[in-house]
């Protein structure tokens, strides 16, 4: 659902510029729940410590911010996917010893359960990008839980927004045949992403 | 026939705007997966809003007159408290053993000496802690020789290794310290031994030219008469009993007592280590958490 704009978060922003404690909470209440949504969908476990860092370096540079609500959601989603870019590659670049547990997926073993609320929704969030590749599920986020029109979700991953709406089709297509019938080969289905 | 997934439709389907009649049940299914993901924020969700706030708050604080953000101010704070460690440690200690002036975190290893005022006041001379006060609840023992190497941070070191290497009882004079000690070098058997405090004890008896228990022969006991102290109190119509698991304090100007570090050490307890007593009153709130003892006899 793309994202309606608020009078009272253009307020909050200009509020928590001052440090307006409840103008703060308001935007955290705002932006946190899509913006973990995103980064669990992103970065796994990791996800709570790059949304800390995401706020903190919002924090730290509110000072110099200028726009509305729609400026500021695109802005926390842009440091958010930059800060994923980051880890991702950092976790290329660490060696991996072969026969030893990768160091997430031990924490993942171990991470608190989540809440039944917080798992549907992951879990949908699941059913919608498997078997996407990781550009549609790029985009299909950020369009649907940042709520970015195609032209922000360009600005932000440096692409057209006509290479954004072809690849959220490519996407909602490739999700609702994949619904569609349970019958369907797996050369079928092979066949079907080819062509996607 | 047409594409249900035309552009338009694809975009009605992100904004959530799709209508739920009309359209084939898997499209209406992905819809249904979309509106959840757009659901409601939950409980963990929210956690972390102190952070932000706070965060936030530090952001914008004012900064100081010098031009320096708190922030910056206490990075610097940080450095010059690194910088201060690192010299403890590249010095090895050695500046504190020759002022007498043991850092609290040498004590670390020491349990019976880690509630002992760690520092003295240079100004302060025999004469005077010969004269010092004694407090209705502290075990205060007037020391000598303060700021020395042999002054009573030495003293007690000794002893604690004596202790630890477990050859030495609390009747010990110096010269059976020395006898435990020299075995207690051959012997390393604790792993205590190893601990920073006691490899400086080593050092400086190796920088004296001499062994540990040479040195530790040549440091006199500060101590002082625990009945003595009590005998004291009582004069002033105070009680006091020094106790195996009391905490030493610093002391406070309450009782006085004339004291002379040539008094024989007569150490009731077994395992307490001869504590100073401070006629100072700037380390009076140096030991918040030290016990009273009063009311124990």
């Amino acid at each position: 659902m793309e994202y309606q704009s608020s009078p009272e978060l253009i307020q909050a922003i200009s509020d928590a510029k001052n440090g307006d404690e409840r103008a703060v909470a308001l935007l955290f209440r705002a932006f946190n729940p899509p913006l973990l949504r995103y980064l669990r969908a992103r970065s796994g476990i990791d996800a709570e410590d790059i949304s800390s860092g995401v706020w903190l370096s919002v924090a730290k540079n509110i000072a110099t911010f200028r726009g509305d609500d729609r400026d500021f959601r695109s802005w926390i989603f842009a440091t958010a996917r930059r800060r994923t870019i980051d880890l991702h590659r950092r976790l290329q670049a660490r060696p991996r010893i072969e026969g030893v547990d990768d160091f997430y997926s031990f924490a993942d073993r171990r991470e608190v359960p989540a809440l039944p609320d917080q798992l549907e929704i992951d879990e949908a969030i699941a059913q919608i990008t498997q078997g996407l590749s990781g550009e549609q599920v790029e985009v299909l986020l950020l369009r649907i839980i940042a709520g970015l029109s195609a032209e922000e979700v360009a600005r932000i991953t440096a692409k057209s927004a006509t290479w954004v709406r072809v690849t959220q089709h490519r996407a909602i297509k490739y999700i609702s045949k994949r619904f569609s019938d349970n019958d369907v080969t797996p050369e079928q289905r092979a066949a079907f992403s080819k062509e996607l | 026939m047409m594409d249900p997934l035309n552009q338009e439709i694809v975009e009605a389907f992100l904004n959530g705007t799709l209508p739920s009649d009309g359209f084939p049940h898997e499209l209406v299914k992905v819809a249904d997966l979309l509106h959840k993901v757009q659901g409601p924020a939950t409980m963990q969700e929210l956690t972390g809003e102190n952070m932000v706030i706070q965060a936030f708050k530090a952001s914008t604080l004012p900064t100081s007159s010098s031009g320096r953000s708190p922030k910056v101010l206490s990075k610097l704070l940080s450095t010059k408290a690194a910088a201060a460690a690192i010299a403890v440690a590249l010095t090895g200690g050695g500046a504190a053993a020759v002022t007498g002036l043991i850092p609290v975190s040498f004590h670390h290893g020491l349990p019976s000496f880690t509630a002992q005022p760690t520092t003295t006041s240079p100004s302060t001379t025999t004469q005077e802690t010969s004269s010092s006060v004694a407090s209705t609840t502290s075990t205060l023992i007037p020391g000598e020789n303060q700021g020395m190497a042999s002054g009573k941070s030495l003293f007690g070191l000794c002893t604690a290794y004596s202790n630890v290497t477990g050859l030495h009882g609390s009747q010990a004079t110096a010269t059976t310290q020395a006898t435990s000690l020299d075995s207690a070098t051959t012997s390393t058997s604790s792993p205590a031994l190893a601990s920073t405090a006691f490899t400086q004890l080593q050092a400086l008896a190796v920088a004296k030219g001499t062994t540990v228990a040479a040195l530790c022969s040549t440091i006199s006991n500060p101590g002082i008469v625990h009945e003595q102290i009590a005998q004291a109190n009582s004069k002033q119509g105070l009680s006091h009993r020094p106790s195996t698991t009391e905490v030493p304090t610093t002391a406070t100007t309450s009782a006085s007592i004339t004291t002379s570090s040539t008094l024989p050490q007569n150490n009731p307890s077994g395992n307490s280590i001869p504590t100073q007593a401070n006629s100072s009153s700037s380390n009076a709130s140096s030991n918040p958490g030290s016990s009273n003892s009063n009311g124990h006899g």
